[in-house]
């Protein structure tokens, strides 16, 4: 009787012992587990900024994600684009992949020579300061569209021709683009005297002449995004002006074509 | 025996206690806040995500601040602008904040003689800092965005 009693106590403590054993097995593992899932959540975070650096491919619209990024690289490193806030939008939503932007609202081409508009150690430059500062392989200009009410078109004809002969002195090595003034919509140029298609069509044929006196490149981005009555048409823009991000992938395109 | 088991059991609750999993607090997610926004505000201008690079850019600011941010501009025809910050910390959030500030001068000096209209929205834009987030909502109705950033900060909170 007494031998039995003392199995069963055996038996018993044996028990206890295997339950604590599974019981400490069990709370390794839960904890193995904690541990390696908070290592592996805090690499995730470490490695969030790459995420911001591999995004800026990810908006090259109907092209793929391989594709934008090397066609779009490749093509735009050392490019600068001089221009005004149709400018400003292209840099925003462009897919031109190392491109640099020297875009401000209401530019012009006398204010190039004036208007801070560029950061440049800390302090801001005009664009004219900032070309004798840096060198680009490919100079792309789009203004005109804030002249069209100038009182005298020569006066646009003659500081065009300044801004590239000083564009050609600042970067000799520079291919030089200029850009034909995209259009307005037909309900904007109808209604408005001075931003009207027929005006930016008479400026977009004095630029054309400066460009081939100049011996630089015309761009007829305006072909590009106008529709068959030649404006603009109504869904590229809110106010007639500015195009959205739809139409500055199209500008894009044309862009990439014409290098 | 009594004194084994104790003495294992003891270990085991240091250990778990040790390695269980820190209970972090909620996170908010830019993208989601900065999508929230433009849906819950009413914008006049068609509003368009930007990419991380070119937000960053707008801002003058690198990955060093930032751990993560969402930007939506407008077209240019009027200053609307939305922009969510995730940053890595403290000295990052003051250096996101300025940044922000000085985003909204740039915008002032831009728009007061091209759209002077543009800036009643320039005026007194919402500029929240709260922890690691960041925002910036240029537009007209401050009221909309103050109710949408405080149900989002409420969410990482609760």
């Amino acid at each position: 009787m007494r031998t039995r009693r003392k199995k069963l106590k055996l038996l018993f403590r044996r028990a206890i012992v295997c339950v604590c054993c599974a019981g400490i097995i069990y709370s390794i593992a839960l904890g193995t587990a904690a541990m390696v899932s908070g290592i592996r959540r805090q690499t995730n975070s470490e490695r969030q900024p790459a995420s911001i650096a591999e995004d800026s491919t990810a908006k090259a619209g109907p092209m793929s994600k391989t594709e934008s990024a090397s066609s779009a690289q490749a093509s735009f490193n050392g490019a600068l684009f001089i221009g005004d806030s149709r400018t400003e939008g292209l840099q925003n939503y462009d897919g031109l992949s190392g491109a640099q932007y020297y875009a401000i609202k209401g530019l012009m081409v006398s204010t190039v020579y004036t208007k801070p508009a560029v950061n440049s150690g800390g302090e801001k430059v005009t664009i004219m300061q900032a070309l004798q500062k840096n060198k680009f392989d490919r100079i792309y200009v789009m203004l005109g569209v804030n002249e069209l009410g100038w009182d005298n078109t020569k006066t646009f004809v003659n500081d065009y021709s300044k801004m590239i002969d000083d564009i050609k002195r600042y970067q000799p090595q520079a291919k030089i683009f200029v850009q034909s003034i995209l259009p307005v919509s037909e309900k904007k140029s109808e209604s408005d005297k001075i931003y009207n298609n027929d005006k930016i069509a008479s400026y977009n044929s004095e630029i054309q002449k400066i460009a081939s006196e100049q011996n630089v490149n015309y761009l007829q981005v305006n072909t590009a995004v106008c529709d068959s009555t030649g404006g603009l048409p109504a869904e590229a823009s809110s106010d007639g002006v500015h195009l959205n991000r739809k139409y500055c992938k199209i500008w894009c395109d044309y862009l990439r074509a014409h290098i | 025996m009594k004194n084994y088991i104790a003495l294992l059991l003891t270990a085991v609750l240091l250990f778990s206690g040790g390695c269980a999993s820190k209970k972090t607090s909620p996170k908010l997610d830019p993208a989601a806040a900065a999508d929230k926004l433009v849906s819950s505000v009413k914008f006049t201008d068609e509003m368009s995500p930007v990419d991380k690079t070119t937000a960053l850019k707008l801002y003058g600011l690198d990955q060093s601040a930032v751990s993560d941010v969402k930007a939506y501009e407008s077209t240019g025809a009027t200053a609307e602008e939305i922009a969510v910050f995730e940053v890595k910390d403290e000295a990052a959030q003051e250096k996101v904040k300025k940044a922000a500030q000085r985003r909204i001068e740039d915008q002032r000096a831009g728009f007061r003689d091209y759209q002077p209209k543009e800036m009643t929205k320039l005026k007194n834009p919402v500029l929240v800092t709260s922890g690691n987030y960041v925002f910036l909502c240029i537009c007209d109705d401050n009221a909309a965005v103050q109710k949408s950033i405080d149900s989002l900060l409420k969410n990482i909170s609760s």
